[in-house]
């Protein structure tokens, strides 16, 4: 960081702040003087009763958000500072548009240092718009998760899990399809060496399918990373052909190793069981939503070992969705995605815009120092602020709901998907050109390996209305 | 009915760093060859050469009693012919050009046929090797096999007729070749057989010959795998850049490629008895992703009717980790530092013949290096006689001023012979 920016104080909590700062990211509250039109910062943990926050300044921090249009906000979030073609940090051979910000694959995912100095993620006066006024925002935060909160711990049936249908624990270790997952040759030798192309079917974590029909994922280790630390798990509850619920969690294990992919992997399938016995119960998909995060936050802190080095203790981001026959909750820590995806769809919810005409709209806001300080025009690693497990902040979700007014396909994805997709079109193109959900997970994967596969690759997709087999 | 088997082995540097694009291999192949009463038909045509030098008459009177040693070693029921070479190719036995069959009466009248030869002429070897195909493509023999034996060079025609010839008999024969005395060529030699799968030495003293010949005969009738080929299948990326045998001696085989198709072409390796062959394999693959592997190349032995004996696989697969992909296999650098030693050998020579005193001198000195760290007796044995050894280990050695002409071919003809790995790891 430049050392000529200056730091201050926030005069709520007393965490350290940049000078130029309007709003602190500890406490969210006012550092300095506030401009027309500057508002919150992307995140803001939920209030639930099951976990009371402990930091100082909460309850303040939620109303002065909602007084606030998160819509005239969003549009002012800049996303300036983006690497172009003749960055030479920049690994990917197409740069990025402006609609969807995109880093660098090849870096991993580090965490804030706990208690360093962290900006808040405030527009200031002086920056210049990244975009004219009029062009939506792509990421949108239309619902803001107060409502979330939990009165009581819930009474969960002891058969929930009889009701509900739910991809193996541990994931699916191999992939079920036949012929070769890298050039698609049908002829493998006996030790599993594809005919045409020589190279040898993943074994274990390197490559995880699944395909339940109603909803489908693929995860991939990705061509330069030596493991593979992303996860899933998904399922629907009640019958097949007309699933109440349909529900998904994608996780990307924080760091490198098997201790990575062992969190998310506990993250995804904690969240998973979960998410559907809960709904199975008869909770609304919110409250499981924020239920299932904080039974995946347990999930993380088990694998805790002190002994292990602090870069070593497991954490990951989460991302999960309920999708029904008429609504769309994501839930989400970290820079894991949600894109809804419909031929020239717009959901209901306010200031969720995809790309005109191409009808993609990302539902969710990452948690990273890149976003919080893009504000500035400060260049920044691509740091989360929030996530799960060891030194996090909580497991209260970012809630977001949406009621979509056509049939589309939902998308969860890890960044080694989304930081491919440059262009929103390729996401339309690659999930509505194919048949399934299956095909479309795949598809997804494919491209990104395609582009490079610097980072593993996780994508679950689930067509809407919940039940939907496809167009 | 017992069926020959091959063992196929594959020693190599599997773990490649980001981005590598080749793959080395040193396949070791043993045969295991069916019992006796199964082995196959076998010719053999004696190419003696009956040029105007052979006149001096203890060279004629030795390459005489040769062929005598040679037509007692074969067994009954071999094809076999004896043919004079000069600057053209004369039937001596039969008289007829076919292949006569080993027995009692045929040896006899062979050996007095042998007796009646008389030296003079030039050399035109193409003519003799073109005289031998056209005996074995007339037969039904599946093991076919020539000895030819010189003591000159091919004066009497220019190299393009016998570079002409091998592209036309290649792998349709072997074919090993025997110098007698200094006055002829090792290179000249050694492109018939490298092209017809032989081998190549020198005879020192013509009383030699008998027991030599006598020996290559006898290995002859040992062959009882006709036409092994070696089929090597890659990726459809991906390509063989090199293959050559490095055990027992040096022999590329990069240009013996046959029967190729899009993913898989063979190398003649011609007959086999029961014993032991490595051969080095390269291969440019397409650079996977770390993480990947690769089946970068499976190795078949074939038979002529293409039927497969034995299999082995090369893979590859791509690291960050440079514990894994720095690590050497010591088998690949074993044969790797051989074919070396025979190039710095030939080099070496080559130098010191034109006057290039300096050059001799380091390829001569990184020859007995070599040696020396794969304790190659037998050629360290040859080195010392052209070179002073001061340290053997850094390779310091000095040029010595006279050296019999004999141990300069003979290193020249003997570099390409190996040695195997020695107990260490």
């Amino acid at each position: 960081m430049d050392s000529a920016v200056t730091t201050t104080r926030c005069p709520s909590c007393g965490e350290l702040a940049w000078l130029d700062d309007v709003f602190c990211e500890a406490c969210g509250g006012r550092i300095g003087e506030s401009t027309a039109g500057a508002v919150a910062p992307a995140e803001a943990p939920a209030e639930t009763a099951a976990g009371p926050s402990e930091q100082p300044g909460t309850g303040p921090r939620v109303e002065s958000f909602a007084a606030e249009p998160m819509t005239r906000a969003l549009t002012q979030w800049p996303v300036a500072d983006l690497p172009t073609r003749a960055d030479p940090a920049w690994p990917i051979a197409d740069p990025p548009t402006r609609a969807i910000p995109v880093w660098p694959v090849g870096e991993s995912p580090t965490r804030a240092v706990p208690g360093g100095p962290v900006a808040p993620a405030a527009p200031t006066a002086t920056a210049e718009p990244a975009w004219p006024v009029d062009e939506p925002a792509p990421q949108a935060d239309p619902v803001w998760p107060g409502e979330a909160a939990l009165d009581e711990a819930p009474v969960r049936s002891s058969d929930a899990r009889s009701r509900f249908t739910v991809t193996p624990v541990g994931g699916s270790v191999r992939d079920g399809r036949d012929g070769c997952v890298h050039c698609e040759y049908r002829d493998l030798d006996e030790d599993g060496y594809c005919l045409r192309c020589g190279l040898r079917r993943p074994t274990g974590r390197d490559r995880m399918a699944d395909d339940l029909g109603v909803v489908a994922g693929v995860s991939d280790r990705g061509r330069v990373r030596e493991s593979n630390a992303d996860a899933m798990a998904f399922g629907f509850t009640g019958d097949v052909a007309q699933p109440e619920y349909v529900a998904a969690v994608v996780c990307d294990g924080v760091g490198s190793g098997a201790k990575a992919g062992q969190a998310a992997q506990d993250a995804a399938d904690a969240g998973a069981a979960e998410l559907l016995g809960c709904l199975a119960d008869g909770l609304d998909a919110r409250k499981a939503s924020t239920m299932a995060m904080a039974a995946a936050g347990d999930a993380v802190n088990a694998l805790a070992d002190p002994r292990l080095a602090e870069e070593d203790t497991p954490a990951t981001t989460y991302v999960s969705a309920v999708v029904t026959a008429a609504e769309v909750t994501v839930a989400w820590l970290g820079d894991s995605r949600a894109y809804w995806v419909a031929p020239g769809a717009r959901a209901d919810a306010p200031g969720a815009h995809g790309a005109p005409g191409e009808g993609v709209t990302c539902l969710t806001i990452d948690h990273t120092v890149r976003n919080t300080y893009l504000a500035d025009g400060m260049r920044a690693a691509h740091t989360l602020t929030r996530w799960l497990g060891a030194d996090s902040d909580g497991t209260d979700p970012q809630v977001s709901t949406v009621r979509p007014d056509r049939a589309g396909v939902l998308v969860l994805c890890t960044d080694g998907l989304w930081g491919y997709l440059d262009d929103p079109g390729t996401l339309a193109a690659e999930v509505l050109t194919h048949a399934s959900a299956a095909d479309a997970a795949s598809g997804l994967v494919r491209h990104a390996l395609s582009e490079g596969g610097r980072d593993n690759v996780a994508v679950i997709a689930v067509p809407f209305p919940a039940g939907r087999r496809w167009p | 009915m017992e069926q020959p088997h091959f063992d196929v082995e594959v020693a190599q540097n599997r773990y490649l760093p980001r981005g590598a694009d080749t793959v080395d291999a040193i396949v070791t192949v043993t045969a295991h060859p069916p019992a006796q009463e199964l082995r196959p038909s076998v010719a053999v045509v004696i190419l003696l050469d009956c040029s105007a030098s052979m006149y001096r008459p203890s060279k004629l009177a030795a390459a005489k009693r040769a062929a005598h040693a040679a037509i007692d070693s074969l067994r009954d029921g071999a094809g076999f012919a004896i043919v004079a070479g000069t600057h053209e190719a004369t039937m001596i036995y039969p008289e007829s050009s076919e292949l006569a069959v080993a027995g009692e009466a045929t040896r006899y009248e062979a050996k007095r046929a042998v007796d009646e030869i008389s030296a003079g002429g030039g050399t035109a070897m193409s003519r003799w090797l073109r005289a031998a195909g056209a005996l074995f493509a007339g037969s039904r023999y599946e093991l076919r096999h020539a000895i030819l034996l010189t003591d000159g060079r091919n004066t009497s025609e220019q190299p393009e007729a016998v570079s002409a010839a091998l592209t036309e008999l290649q792998d349709t024969f072997r074919c090993d070749c025997r110098g007698v005395g200094t006055d002829w060529l090792v290179s000249e030699l050694r492109q018939i057989s490298e092209a017809l799968l032989g081998t190549v030495d020198i005879v020192a003293e013509p009383d030699e010959l008998v027991t030599d010949f006598a020996a290559m005969i006898e290995r002859a009738m040992r062959k009882s795998v006709p036409d092994v080929t070696l089929r090597l299948w890659t990726p459809k990326e991906a390509a063989v850049t090199a293959v050559r045998q490095v055990d027992p001696a040096v022999l590329d085989l990069t240009a013996h490629q046959e029967n190729a198709q899009a993913q898989a072409c063979d190398y003649a390796t011609g007959a086999w008895e029961f014993e032991t062959r490595a051969f080095q394999v390269r291969i440019a693959v397409p650079s996977a992703g770390v993480g990947d592997t690769m089946l970068a190349c499976r190795v078949s032995v074939v038979d002529a009717a293409g039927e497969v004996l034995g299999r082995g696989k090369v893979l590859a697969t791509w690291t960050d980790d440079p514990a894994y992909y720095g690590a050497l296999d010591p088998q690949v650098a074993h044969y790797t530092g051989q074919v070396e030693l025979a190039t710095a050998i030939q080099h070496g020579l080559d130098a010191r013949r034109s006057g290039d005193l300096d050059t001799a001198t380091h390829k001569l000195g990184r020859a007995v290096a070599l040696a020396a760290q794969s304790e190659h007796a037998e050629t360290m044995k040859l080195l010392s006689k052209v070179v002073d050894v001061e340290e053997a280990e850094t390779g310091r050695v000095r040029l010595k001023d006279t050296v019999d002409e004999l141990d300069h071919m003979t290193l020249d003809t003997r570099s390409v012979v190996t040695t195997r790995r020695h107990g260490r790891s």
